[in-house]
């Protein structure tokens, strides 16, 4: 599973999924470097904003599960179905974030 | 003669009562294309219930002219006459039913506020995808489920089972009304909706509201924001809807009405805050 970032969520370790190119469709970096501190300095020097990672099935597992049992434990047994959108899970973090109020 | 639940249901709808005359009058004079807003202002006036009632609404932060408008003549300038053909035809509902068959568990009152609340959602859905024509979608919000009174009316204790149904299978009313009744609230609706001969997109979307199947091009974005409208109050916890579930959205509704992102956590506090306003307005005497 790919996610798109921004520079600032930058941290070592994490994998490119997809190679970061120039203007000119050059690869500056190849899909799969995992990111080090220095590559920080790389993508500041060339201005890139945004990269792509690999995002593991157990990382994204993880992330999935917490949101829905959150909106388990709100919703309890009126929600029968798990969110597949962001509009979906905004839908749902509607009703959370103004009946809590 | 015991009828059976279809022919119940049928001859509920034939003995419907008509609406109130002032609308009936509305009515025709808006089909009249020589109508001047004086003459619409005249028509209205003559039941001052009305006037005061639709004065309120009007002057609604809902829709947008708090306390600027007077008199009938203003708000038909305002809102316009199809806006004021609809807050008439809205309230003559209300007025209408207002006697009808209470069930314990699900009290006319509740089934307005829900409906109310739909209508509100349902308008906000209308302005976020740039709708022009926005008349109608807080009279199809308002309207979608009026099949479910009908039923109530006419059933009562069948209906009863529906919402006990409804409550053990953890399920729509829309599922257990055709596993119990083999009909449900969406096609009565559509029913009521030809008896008192509103516009096809009306009459559709009460129809459609839930499957959003064959619903004309015109009209896909009428019927899919009253779908979004009704999911939207049932998670807000607006009203009762008949049962405490929450439908998932159809998936096609994202693509037909493009909405932009976080539309809901930042329409959700405005809902509540026209919601509390509105229900005053138009359920309290």
């Amino acid at each position: 599973m790919h996610e798109q970032i921004y520079i600032n969520s930058f941290a070592p370790g994490m994998e490119l999924a997809l190679p970061i190119k120039n203007k000119f469709g050059q690869v500056m970096l190849p899909a799969g470097t995992i990111l080090e501190e220095k590559h920080r300095k790389f993508f500041n020097v060339w201005g890139i904003m945004e990269f792509t990672i690999l995002k593991s099935a157990d990382d994204s597992k993880k992330e999935e599960t917490k949101d829905f049992s959150e909106y388990l434990s709100f919703y309890g047994s009126r929600l029968r179905w798990k969110p597949s959108n962001d509009f979906e899970s905004d839908l749902l973090d509607m009703g959370i974030q103004y009946l809590q109020k | 003669m015991v009828l059976d639940i279809k022919e119940k249901i049928l001859m509920g709808i034939k003995n419907l009562p008509t609406l109130p005359t002032v609308y009936a009058a509305l009515s025709e004079a808006m089909n009249d294309q020589m109508a001047t807003p004086q003459k619409i202002a005249e028509i209205i006036s003559t039941d001052q219930v009305s006037v005061f009632k639709i004065l309120k609404v009007a002057n609604s932060p809902f829709f947008g002219f708090r306390g600027r408008i007077d008199t009938i003549s203003q708000a038909i300038m305002y809102l316009g006459f199809s806006e004021i053909k609809n807050i008439v035809f809205s309230l003559s509902v209300i007025k209408t039913f207002s006697n009808s068959a209470v069930l314990s568990v699900f009290r006319p009152i509740d089934f307005w506020a829900h409906s109310i609340a739909v209508g509100i959602s349902t308008r906000k859905v209308g302005i976020a995808i740039g709708e022009r024509n926005l008349e109608n979608y807080f009279l199809g919000g308002i309207l979608h489920d009026i099949g479910k009174l009908i039923l109530i009316e006419v059933l009562k204790d069948e209906y009863l089972e529906v919402i006990k149904y409804t409550e053990e299978k953890l399920c729509t009313i829309n599922d257990a009304e055709n596993k119990v009744l083999g009909m449900n609230h969406a096609q009565v609706g559509h029913m009521v909706a030809k008896k008192w001969e509103l516009p096809s997109s009306i009459s559709n979307t009460i129809y459609r509201h839930h499957t959003l199947v064959e619903v004309s091009d015109e009209n896909k974005k009428l019927a899919a924001a009253v779908h979004l409208g009704d999911i939207m109050a049932r998670v807000l916890k607006l009203g009762n809807a008949g049962d405490a579930q929450i439908p998932a959205p159809n998936s096609k509704i994202w693509e037909s009405l493009h909405l932009p992102p976080k539309f809901f956590t930042n329409i959700g506090e405005t809902i509540l805050e026209d919601y509390k306003h509105t229900i005053n307005l138009m359920l309290v005497d």
